[in-house]
């Protein structure tokens, strides 16, 4: 199976009053047709920044700094804003976190979907465009989509919006979809059909899905492969099962371990120790560290590398280095283990 | 009168009216109280009405029938909400569903989260510098965010930026439309932990919005479930969790994703079929403290 998308090495760098913040840092990974990779890690370590900067959406103060994104083996990184269009109508399609931004609230949901149907097929006549206008707010579950097509945003609610932002990106049969936080506003039942209407377009026309989430039980439902992002960069990276059932990275099992799911009976939630650290100028060695109950000394100086664990799952952990103490991970168990 | 309600609302109604003779009814005939110091979960499909039911209660909308009572007050009746005004307006705040496009632009966070103060014309004990920086420590976000701007800020980071907001009033009510939706998991865990803690040692009430039932579980006391602007379920959260009654509430928890993919992975996820008794039936006290609508008065 071919890898429709690759990034080698990508970092970005936004300029701030107080300094330049790097929200992407040193990140590589691949995407193969028809897959999911689900992004997880907490809020603000740079997951949105990071499907931007791959469309090339970035705020104006912010810049690719180095690395490849190569699509079907050919490197984007270097095209202009011109080229970069015509890939976003054909190639990548995004799902953004906001949804309430996104929309133009003077302009009628249906004609915004139009629009994008139209940019994708401008052959398309008028009948055809509109069948297809109500075709996708049926496949997002709007239903009455007929008369609820002539309305505005304002006059839909929060999930609702959400789901038209994904009729939008679905519009052009994007090869790539690159789903933000899609289903944060969406109750149990509906996001359940979504995410089942995304696996059968992966599946149907071989679609391959980044689907950045916070909820584990979502990448659980849909997720091939996982990626975990902490302050910046990917530190581990695996099979669904992997990420799940043989988690290698401190960070990881901080993640699995305040979820609710897991805290039955408690009074508390489990939360993780400490707060990420600045973008501005990040520590050196592992980020991670100062949070970290089994940081080793080696942690605070040099920034570890990825280790294999299986040819599909890698993590950057010290604990991973030869001879480093073995440590034991226990789901529930609260962060430091006992 | 054993618990005393912080909020009462009693056959509710609103309608949207669009173009013609189209309209939107968003909430049909809806009842149910919140007690003093408890944080009462609503949960429901997306577009039941749990955002214009939360915007009826904070006098954004002027409701079509029904009554709001806010500690005894009729606050839907416009010369009661005129004779309170100032105190509506500091002892309950309102926690967005949108946050991003719902804080302002302009302001810097600092000049954000001490903006009720401002308006409420109260100076804090120290600076506003200082009490912003305080409320959005407990938000999880370091003073550095003080002088940023909203667009220069992640999802997650404009959300805490607005839960820190509504803390900084100290309200008694907090009306919150999905607060932590945006958050990740450990964030969120820090989140509800904060709110609990609220609720614990300074008694806030809570309106929560959510549509996770994994934290609703954990947090709220009681929970509502929506359905079609309609209320179909109320119950103590235990309760609802042990024996969910209505068909669309029972749907809602099987639907919970489970965090293990080879459970998860596949599992069929049931639909609901609206079944139009059970939806116009009136809501009725199936045991005691547990609320159903149902079409059949034999339940
Ligand atoms: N325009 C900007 N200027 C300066 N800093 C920014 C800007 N946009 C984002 N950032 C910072 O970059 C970091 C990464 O932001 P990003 O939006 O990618 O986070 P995220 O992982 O998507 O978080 P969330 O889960 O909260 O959405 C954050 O710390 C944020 O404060
Ligand atoms: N300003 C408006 N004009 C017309 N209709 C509206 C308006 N706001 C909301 N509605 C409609 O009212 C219904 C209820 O919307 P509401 O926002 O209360 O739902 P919700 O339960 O909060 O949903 P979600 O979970 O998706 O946020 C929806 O059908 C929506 O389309
Ligand atoms: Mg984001
Ligand atoms: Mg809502």
């Amino acid at each position: 199976m071919g890898n429709i998308l690759e990034v080698k090495n990508l970092s970005v760098s936004i300029d701030t009053e107080e300094g330049i913040v790097e929200p992407v840092r040193d990140v590589s990974f691949s995407l193969a047709e028809g897959e999911v990779l689900a992004i997880v890690g907490e809020s603000g370590c740079g997951k949105s920044m990071l499907c931007k900067s791959i469309m090339k959406l970035l705020p104006p103060s912010a810049r690719l700094v180095a690395g490849e994104i190569l699509v079907e083996g050919k490197d984007i990184a270097g095209l202009g804003e011109r080229a970069m269009e015509k890939l976003r109508g054909k190639v990548f399609s995004m799902v953004f976190q906001d949804p309430g931004r996104v929309l133009n609230p003077t302009m009628s949901i249906g004609s915004q979907i139009a629009e994008a149907v139209r940019i994708h097929a401008p052959a398309l006549s008028e009948e055809a465009v509109s069948e297809r206008v109500l075709e996708l707010l049926n496949l997002v579950g709007i239903e009455q989509g007929r008369e609820r097509q002539r309305l505005y945003p304002h006059n839909f609610s929060g999930g609702m919006k959400q789901r038209c932002v994904m009729a939008i990106a679905l519009a052009s049969d994007p090869r790539v979809l690159f789903a933000d936080e899609p289903t944060t506003s969406l109750d149990v039942t509906i996001q359940a059909q979504i995410l089942d209407l995304l696996s059968s377009l992966q599946k149907k026309l071989r679609m391959a899905t980044v689907f950045v989430t916070h909820d584990f039980g979502v990448v659980a439902r849909v997720a091939d492969r996982a990626a975990v992002m902490y302050a910046g960069k990917i530190v581990e990276i695996g099979t669904a099962e992997e990420i799940f059932y043989d988690p290698r990275h401190p960070y990881t099992w901080g993640l699995l371990q305040s979820l609710p799911f897991f805290a039955r009976g408690k009074r508390e939630l489990p939360v993780m120790p400490g707060s990420p650290p600045s973008l501005i100028n990040p520590p050196k060695g592992d980020a991670f560290a100062c949070r970290n109950p089994y940081a080793l000394a080696i942690d605070y100086e040099e920034a570890p590398p990825f280790f294999k664990v299986t040819d599909t799952h890698f993590a950057a952990t010290w604990l991973l280095a030869p001879g480093a103490p073995k440590i034991s991970f226990r789901k529930g168990g609260g962060f430091c283990g006992s | 009168m054993a618990v005393e309600n912080m909020l009462e609302i009693s056959h509710l109604t609103y309608v949207f009216p669009l173009s013609g003779n189209l309209f939107i009814k968003a909430l049909d005939d809806v009842s149910f109280s919140v007690r003093r110091g408890e944080i009462f979960g609503l949960v429901g499909e997306s577009g039941s009405g749990k955002s214009t039911l939360a915007r009826l209660i904070m006098n954004v909308y002027q409701p079509c029938s029904g009554r709001i009572f806010y500690k005894g007050i009729d606050t839907a009746d416009p010369r009661a909400f005129r004779q309170n005004k100032g105190m509506l307006q500091t002892s309950r705040q309102f926690i967005f569903q949108d946050s991003g496009t719902s804080l302002n632009q302009r302001m810097k966070v600092e000049d954000i989260v001490t903006e009720p103060l401002r308006i409420a014309g109260r100076k804090p004990d120290v600076s506003y510098r200082r009490t912003a920086s305080e409320a959005l420590g407990q938000a999880g976000l370091n003073e550095w965010y003080l002088d940023r701007y909203p667009a220069n800020l992640s999802g997650g980071e404009r959300q805490r930026v607005a839960i820190a907001r509504a803390l900084v009033m100290e309200p008694e009510l907090i009306v919150a439309d999905e607060p932590i939706a945006s958050l990740d998991a450990s964030m969120q865990a820090q989140m509800v932990n904060l709110f609990h803690r609220l609720q614990e040692e300074r008694e806030f009430t809570f309106l929560f919005i959510a549509h996770d039932l994994a934290m609703v579980k954990f947090l709220c006391s009681r929970v509502g479930v929506m359905y079609r602007g309609r209320l179909v379920e109320v119950a103590e959260t235990k309760e609802l969790f042990k024996n969910p009654l209505h068909a669309y509430t029972r749907v809602l928890m099987a639907s919970i994703p489970i965090p293990d993919p080879r459970k998860e992975r596949g599992r069929k996820i049931p639909v609901y079929e609206p079944d139009s008794e059970e939806l116009a039936g009136e809501l009725l006290e199936a045991a005691p403290g547990h609320l159903v609508r149902t079409g059949r008065q034999d339940q």
